[in-house]
């Protein structure tokens, strides 16, 4: 998930790569309230994942953003 | 005047083309301090480093006639038989604006109305005024968005305040054959008033009457930024996907795209989803903002005098604005004359 996250933040969002690290801060690295939208609606459209965009913008960092991904990506254990 | 094909319906051409933007610049670190954010905060944002504001006096209609002139001028003669005038801030509720342009430009007598359409206005008026020119209602129209934004927009809102600008421009459509240089392809239009919130100014209209002072917030702009851009991510490209379908190309055919500047991260994210080089859509927000229903005309004004524009290349337009509201069209780029 942090590749298809790391790829699609530099390559669809334009974020500068050097700034996309798992330790970064989410709005430092450029992830602002429009690319957290758009890197929902992209993955819904590539992932078939359904993120919550209130939730995903009160991530710390990149790193956390790829996990709370995958977290939506597994069925919720029952 | 050119005459319409005696046989068969005709088509709007394109024939003049003219913008104007009031001379007081404001550069983001006018904005930027009262906001508690940066140049860079908000150029990160939108794409926007400064923008056009009218000095106290100037309004719509005085900003519609400038570019409405420079538009006749570069059609080569004064003489049109309509005046459609996109805008979201009118000089007053009532009358039109539209009249008092035309009277101003020497067209007294000639047909005029105001489109409210907000930032899709200039394209719902190039339809409308397509239609007329099939109907033969009119032979020339001259088209105008104009914006005072100012008046509306809340400098103290940092979701608005930035991006906003004042501006006018116009162009002139005649009939003429369908497929030659300038001539307009079909045209997509639509609308949700599901998301009618999503961008409004409350105060002025029957549903929240005058019993507010000026700096009442409901007199201001109000913007629900995310949502606002997944839509026009959405419906933007549904309409510029359609209308290049409709003119039998494909996107990577299309040579430029001249869609409205209501940010720069829309025109880059489209870019990427229609898989079409960024450099083949035209941009000019970084220096006027988000002119609203003057955007679209004013880009390619500022396209064809920055060489961006040149004859003979295939454009996709559209717009997506407040309603909501959006629009999209295509035609080959005409030769056509500077406007001043």
């Amino acid at each position: 998930m942090y590749e298809w996250l790391r790829d699609t933040l530099v390559e669809r969002l334009k974020l500068p790569a050097d700034a996309v690290r798992p330790d970064a801060p989410a709005e430092a690295a450029g992830l602002d309230s429009l690319a957290v939208t758009e890197l929902v609606m992209i993955a819904q459209e590539e992932l078939g994942l359904d993120a919550d965009e209130d939730e995903l913008a009160g991530l710390g960092t990149i790193g956390e953003v790829a996990a709370y991904l995958e977290s939506r990506r597994q069925p919720a254990a029952r | 005047m050119t005459a319409p094909a005696s046989d068969g319906v005709p088509a709007a051409v394109l024939c003049g083309l003219g913008s104007w933007l009031p001379p007081t610049v404001v550069p983001n670190d006018e904005l930027a301090g009262p906001l508690g954010v940066s140049d860079a905060w908000i150029h990160q944002r939108s794409g926007v480093r400064s923008r056009r504001r009218v000095d106290d006096g100037t309004a719509t209609v005085a900003l519609a006639a400038e570019a409405g002139a420079r538009a006749l001028k570069s059609q080569g003669h004064g003489q049109v038989d309509a005046v459609l005038l996109a805008t979201a801030t009118p000089d007053r509720v009532t009358p039109p604006c539209a009249p008092e342009v035309a009277a101003r430009l020497g067209l007294s007598g000639a047909a005029a109305v105001d489109l409210s359409a907000a930032c899709s206005g200039f394209v719902y008026g190039l339809s409308l005024a397509a239609g007329c020119i099939a109907a033969r209602t009119f032979a020339r129209v001259l088209v105008i968005g104009a914006e005072t934004m100012s008046a509306v927009v809340d400098p103290r809102d940092p979701a608005t305040g930035p991006i906003f600008g004042d501006g006018a421009a116009a162009a002139v459509v005649r009939a003429g054959r369908p497929g030659e240089p300038g001539a307009f392809g079909p045209f997509v239009l639509g609308s949700d008033g599901g998301g009618a919130d999503l961008i409004q100014v409350p105060r002025g209209g029957s549903r929240t009457r005058y019993r507010y002072t000026a700096e009442e917030p409901r007199a201001r702009v109000r913007m629900d930024g995310r949502e606002v851009f997944r839509r026009a991510l959405e419906h933007l490209g549904g309409a510029l996907t359609r209308a290049v379908e409709k003119a039998g190309w494909t996107p990577a055919e299309v040579d430029r795209f001249a869609i409205h500047q209501a940010n720069a991260r829309i025109s880059r994210s489209l870019a990427t989803r229609m898989k079409v080089p960024e450099e083949r859509w035209l941009s000019n927000i970084e220096h006027v903002g988000n002119t609203s229903a003057a955007s679209v005309p004013l880009l390619l004004d500022h396209a064809v005098r920055d060489g961006a524009l040149a004859p003979g290349q295939r454009v996709a337009v559209a717009a997506f604005g407040a309603g909501l509201t959006w629009g999209a069209t295509t035609l080959v780029w005409p030769d056509l004359a500077a406007g001043g």
